[in-house]
C-alpha cells in the first residue's frame, strides 16, 4: 500500500535525477570541449570541415525557411494592421519579430534537425562501432577531436545563418508587402529604419550563438553516450533533436529575460 | 562467490611479466562481469584469453587500456597503473599499445591509407608526405594488403578490414598488441591467414600479444600462454599443450563444446 503511494514520488525523483545527470553530463562535456578547443594539437581542418557542414550546408534550407517566414508573417501582420489603417507598420513589425525572435529560434530549430541530428548519429555510430575507443587507444582525446570542432563551428555559424535568415526573411517580407499587398516602398523601409535598432539584431545574434552551443553540446553528448547498436544510435539521434529543440525554446525565454530586463526573474 | 579472487592467473617467478592485472572487479548495474581477475601477461609472448561469449573478455581487455574504469583492482604495465593516473599520463602510456578491434573499428570517413596514416599523423612525428606514404604502404604490405590504400572501409571485405585495422595498430611499432576476437566471422582460410599474421607480427617485431578468442584451433596454433575467464575470474592459466589435458571439468566442457554450469547460478547453460 505504502509502496504504491510512494511509486509516483520515486518516479518523480528518478526523472529529476535523470535530468540533473543529463545537465551535468552535457555541461561537463561542453566545458571540456571549449578548453580542448584552445589546447594543442590544433586541427584547423576539422574546424573548417564542421563550419562548412553546419554553416554552408544549411544555407539553402535557411534561405527557403527564412523567405517564407518573412512572407507569411507579412501577410498575417498586414491583416491585423489593416483593421487600424496602419499597414505601414507591417515592415517594421516583421523586421523586429525576425531579428529578435523568429530568425534565431527558427534557425536553431532547423540546424538542430539538419546538423544536430547528424552530429548525434555520426558520433553515436562511432561509439557503437568502437571508433571512439580506437581514438582513445591511439592516444587521441575524443572530446577534443570530435566535440570541440562541432562546438566552435556551431557557435560561429549559427549567428551567420541567423543573419542570412534576417536578410532573406526581409526580402520575402518586401516582396509580399510592397510587391503583392501594395505597401508604399518608402514607408516600408522608413518604418524599419525608425523602429529597428542595431541592438535588436545583436540580441538575436547573441541568442543564435547560445543556441549553437546548446545544439552542439546536447547532440555530441547524446552521440557519445549512444549504446546498443543501430537502435541505440536511432534513440540517441531522436533524443538529441528533442532535447536540443526544447532547450532552445526554454533557454530563449531566459536569455531574453537576461538581455532585456537584466534579471532572470524579468524584473 | 563473495571473495572470488583466484590466483590461477599469476605467473611463475621465472616469467618476465609486462602486464599485471590485480583483483579487477566490474559490475554493470546488477550484472557482475569481473569478480576479481588476477592475470600476469608475459613479455614478448602470445597470451590467449579464452572463455564463452558474454564472460567479459572484451571488458577485461578494455580495462587493460583504461577505457573502462574498474570498481576495484588495478592494471599495471611495467609497474605503471593504467587506471590510477591522469588522462594525460594514461594517453602517454597508451603509446606503447596497439589494438585490433573486433570489427576493425576503422574510421568510415577515411580511406584505408588515411586510417593507417592516422596514428602516424597524430603522433606528432615530423615526416614528409613521401615518408608518410612509404611507411603506410610498408605497413599495408606487412599485412598483405598493398594497393588498397585508396579504398574506403565500406569497400573492403571483413578480412581486409581486420588487416587494415592491424596495419593501423602496428603503425607506430607498439610494444604490446591487443586483439579482440580477430578471427570471428571469417572463413577458415582467412582465419588461418589472420592467425599466421598474429604469429608473424609477434615473432618478427618481438611484440607482446594478448588475443581474445574462443577459437581453440587458433589457440593451439598461436598461444604461448592460455588464460580461461570463467565466472568472472581467471579459472586456469597454462600453456596451450597443458590446456588440452587439463583436469578441470569446466575446461574440458569448454574444449569439447559441452554445456557448462553458469558460475553464478550453478545451472547448465549451452553457449
Amino acid at each position: 500500500m505504502i509502496g504504491a503511494l510512494l511509486r509516483p514520488v520515486e518516479a518523480l525523483g528518478a526523472a529529476i535525477l535523470g535530468f540533473l545527470t543529463l545537465l551535468g553530463g552535457v555541461t561537463r562535456m561542453a566545458i571540456e570541449g571549449w578548453i580542448m578547443a584552445v589546447a594543442p594539437p590544433y586541427r584547423l581542418g576539422l574546424f573548417f570541415k564542421q563550419m562548412d557542414f553546419v554553416g554552408v550546408g544549411s544555407i539553402v534550407i535557411i534561405s527557403i525557411t527564412g523567405f517564407f517566414t518573412g512572407a507569411v508573417f507579412t501577410l498575417q501582420s498586414n491583416l491585423a494592421f489593416r483593421n487600424f489603417g496602419a499597414e505601414g507598420f507591417t515592415g517594421a513589425t516583421v523586421a523586429l519579430a525576425l531579428t529578435r525572435e523568429l530568425s534565431p529560434v527558427l534557425t536553431g530549430l532547423m540546424v538542430t534537425g539538419r546538423a544536430g541530428s547528424a552530429m548525434a548519429a555520426e558520433i553515436g555510430t562511432m561509439r557503437v562501432t568502437e571508433q571512439i575507443d580506437a581514438l582513445e587507444v591511439m592516444a587521441v582525446n575524443p572530446v577534443q577531436y570530435l566535440v570541440s570542432p562541432r562546438l566552435v563551428a556551431s557557435v560561429i555559424m549559427l549567428p551567420a545563418l541567423t543573419m542570412t535568415y534576417n536578410v532573406i526573411g526581409m526580402a520575402g517580407a518586401w516582396l509580399v508587402g510592397v510587391g503583392y499587398l501594395g505597401i508604399d516602398d518608402s514607408v516600408f523601409w522608413t518604418r524599419i529604419w525608425l523602429y529597428v535598432d542595431p541592438d535588436d539584431i545583436i540580441v538575436g545574434l547573441i541568442k543564435a550563438a547560445c543556441f549553437g552551443f546548446v545544439i552542439a553540446a546536447v547532440s555530441c553528448h547524446r552521440g557519445f553516450h549512444a549504446g546498443g547498436g543501430a537502435e541505440g544510435v536511432g534513440q540517441a539521434t531522436t533524443r538529441a533533436v528533442v532535447i536540443s529543440s526544447v532547450s532552445i525554446l526554454i533557454s530563449d525565454y531566459f536569455i531574453t529575460s537576461l538581455l532585456e530586463y537584466g534579471l532572470l526573474a524579468g524584473g | 562467490m563473495a571473495e572470488a579472487r583466484n590466483p590461477a592467473g599469476l605467473a611463475g617467478p621465472e616469467e618476465d611479466t609486462i602486464i599485471k592485472m590485480v583483483g579487477l572487479k566490474k559490475s554493470f548495474g546488477p550484472h557482475t562481469v569481473l569478480r576479481g581477475v588476477d592475470l600476469d601477461v608475459p613479455r614478448g609472448r602470445v597470451t590467449c584469453i579464452i572463455g564463452r561469449s558474454g564472460e567479459g573478455k572484451s571488458v577485461l581487455i578494455k580495462h587493460v587500456l583504461g577505457l573502462i574504469e574498474p570498481d576495484a583492482g588495478d592494471v599495471l604495465v611495467d609497474g605503471e597503473s593504467m587506471i590510477h593516473c591522469s588522462q594525460r599520463e594514461r594517453r602517454r602510456r597508451l603509446r606503447r599499445f596497439g589494438m585490433l578491434f573486433q570489427n576493425g573499428a576503422l574510421f568510415d570517413s577515411m580511406s584505408a591509407f588515411d586510417n593507417v596514416a592516422f596514428p602516424l599523423r597524430e603522433s606528432g612525428q615530423k615526416m614528409s608526405r613521401k615518408e608518410l606514404a612509404e611507411r603506410v604502404e610498408a605497413k599495408l604490405e606487412q599485412v598483405g594488403l598493398q594497393g588498397v590504400g585508396a579504398k574506403y572501409p565500406g569497400q573492403l571485405s571483413g578480412g581486409q578490414r581486420k588487416r587494415v585495422g592491424l596495419a593501423r595498430a602496428i603503425a607506430l611499432d607498439p610494444e604490446i598488441l591487443l586483439y579482440d576476437e580477430p578471427t570471428t566471422g571469417l572463413d577458415p582460410v582467412r582465419t588461418h591467414a589472420v592467425d599466421e599474421m598474429i604469429l608473424n607480427t609477434a615473432r618478427d617485431l618481438n611484440i607482446t600479444s594478448v588475443v581474445i578468442t574462443h577459437d581453440m584451433q587458433a589457440v593451439h596454433e598461436i598461444a604461448d600462454v592460455v588464460a580461461m575467464l570463467y565466472g568472472g575470474v581467471i579459472h586456469v592459466r597454462c600453456d596451450a599443450a597443458t590446456l588440452r589435458d587439463h583436469p578441470s571439468e569446466v575446461v574440458q566442457s569448454f574444449l569439447h563444446g559441452r554445456p557448462m554450469a553458469d558460475a553464478s547460478t550453478g545451472q547448465l547453460v549451452q553457449d
